[in-house]
């Protein structure tokens, strides 16, 4: 993910698809014992580092048996975020598809299949700060969470 | 008409409206033959001057009175396609006169409209449709898959309606959208309420296939890309989250982003996912990849009446090649909308899009209007 992460950040940089205004993505995990919310808090990070201002308010469902998580995010400029973890079969592999859209342009990705593809899909689970905690308010509630004052 | 000819349709409608193609598939389908075109007597000279256009093009009469023409015995199906501001009066009037009615999407402003139209169908015992994606090869497969128990129990779906049409990046950046919580008014030459217009194949989607009541809808709209949708105060893009009654999460992206910002048509991504297995079903992503010494796409200038590229009828036609650098791969061969809509008149079969099955995703999308006003999750009863 780092690789895929630095990469989309650098044809942000170079103004290519104009400013991120909403980003889509779904995670496939065949980890059995993977938490989705905690997984969905990582792709929260990454989706706040893309977007050109803060997230303001969160809102996110879960799957009664954790099969899957998705969470939505307004950011104060209008933007927004949907992100969707879901775990799948074991015998799978871990995948992403990403669209990140700007005002301009468009980025697209899916992780390829296959024993020699060059990157790691592999998501970072550390670090997500008090996001899992925020997500899980959101799930339990059942109501978008305010983030102001929160980063 | 010839011995093929079963049907005789009337056209509502005329060009810059989505009657430029659908009229030419009724015309194409040997069981019917195009009378006439009408509209209400009282529709907007502009209008008629565009409806008697097609009618011209079409080498079809046009009769200035509805009425009138639906009075016609030789008339069996309406095609409607007026602004979305009329089309609770107008379809719920074709269907009492007791035509079968092919009707435009979104298939009306509110739900109240909707709920008319629902009302004099069940009334007249007639057939209707509205304009849909579920006959695609994608949504029949997905449908397939979900029927075969392919993916287990359904926990989520995942839907993204985004055309790829429009010359982006003239609305202002970083500005946040102040929603209105009810669609006072949807026609402008040149924008209209994208997540309404194209957030509705999404719900729609979602609602054929999962046979689900939506209970609640969270939202966003944004004015990303245009600034004609900024100025007429319309959203260019939406995206929402929807829970079934079935507690299964659907999402949902609608809008219109750009010529340039898509190698196809635009983002048509589906995905489901279940309690065994994961699915896409995305025309998009099975294509052939076509690099060669060629011209490439070039959008085209916009047009005054037609700035985001909404109607064939106003497209430059002297603009190059289309885009042809991705080319759609398919095992699947979905059944033409138009004729799809004749074969359930001709068994007497419901569609599975018909009114009833249309009019929910209005109620859907009106919640999401109000979310997006208000920042809270709205609850549909």
């Amino acid at each position: 993910m780092e690789s895929l992460q630095k990469s989309v950040q650098s044809v942000i940089n170079d103004g290519r698809i104009g400013s991120p205004v909403f980003v889509r993505c779904l995670l496939q995990s065949p980890h059995a014992d993977e938490d989705t919310v905690r997984a969905s808090a990582a792709l929260v990070n990454i989706a706040n580092a893309w977007m050109p201002s803060s997230p303001e308010q969160i809102y996110a469902q879960q799957s009664q048996d954790g099969t899957q998580s998705t969470t939505m995010i307004k950011y104060a400029g209008g933007q927004t975020a949907l992100l969707s973890v879901n775990r799948v079969a074991a015998n799978q592999e871990e995948s992403i598809d990403l669209a990140l859209v700007g005002n301009k342009g468009a980025i697209y990705h899916e992780t390829p299949r296959g024993q020699y593809r060059l990157m790691r899909a592999s998501i970072q689970l550390e670090d997500e700060g008090n996001l899992s905690n925020l997500i899980g308010q959101a799930i339990a509630s059942g109501e978008p969470v305010n983030l102001r004052g929160e980063e | 008409m010839d011995s093929q000819e079963k049907y005789g349709v009337l056209i509502i409608g005329g060009n810059r409206s989505h009657q430029e193609g659908y009229s030419r598939n009724f015309a194409a389908d040997p069981r019917c033959r195009l009378i006439a075109s009408s509209d209400e007597r009282d529709a907007p000279p502009d209008r008629v001057e565009l409806n008697r256009a097609l009618a011209e093009e079409l080498d079809i009469p046009y009769i200035p009175d509805l009425e009138e023409a639906l009075a016609r015995d030789d008339v069996h199906i309406v095609c409607s396609c007026v602004e979305t501001e009329r089309r609770g009066r107008v379809g719920a009037r074709c269907a009492e006169a007791g035509k079968h009615v092919y009707l435009d999407k979104p298939l009306a402003l509110n739900p109240d409209d909707a709920a008319k139209i629902v009302a004099a169908v069940k009334r007249a015992g007639v057939r209707t449709q509205m304009y849909s994606n579920i006959h695609d090869p994608a949504a029949q497969a997905a449908r397939q898959a979900l029927n075969r128990g392919d993916i287990g129990e359904l926990r989520a779906i995942h839907c993204d309606v985004v055309f790829a049409k429009g010359h982006p990046g003239s609305a202002p950046v970083g500005n946040r959208r102040v929603e209105k919580p009810n669609v006072e008014r949807y026609t402008f030459v040149d924008a209209k309420r994208e997540m309404f217009d194209i957030g509705v194949y999404a719900v729609a989607m979602v609602n054929w296939l999962t046979r689900k009541k939506v209970k609640t809808v969270y939202a966003n709209t944004g004015n990303y890309f245009f600034k004609g949708h900024f100025d007429r105060d319309v959203e260019d893009f939406g995206a929402m989250v929807l829970t079934l009654e079935n507690g299964v999460t659907a999402t949902v992206a609608g809008g219109r982003f750009g010529w340039l910002s898509h190698p196809q048509g635009g983002m048509r991504g589906l995905h489901i996912v279940g309690t065994r297995d994961t699915l896409t079903f995305d025309p998009s992503k099975s294509h052939l990849e076509v690099f060669a010494d060629e011209p490439v796409f070039q959008p085209p200038p916009p047009h005054p009446l037609d700035p985001t590229g909404m109607w064939g009828s106003t497209q430059t036609k002297s603009t190059g090649p289309p885009k042809r650098q991705w080319i759609s791969v398919s095992d699947g061969q979905g059944r033409d909308e138009i004729a799809s809509f004749v074969d359930c008149v001709e068994n007497g079969v419901e569609s599975e899009m018909n009114a009833e099955m249309a009019a929910p995703s209005i109620s859907v999308i009106t919640a999401a209007f109000q979310s997006a006003a208000t920042g809270k999750v709205v609850e549909l009863g």
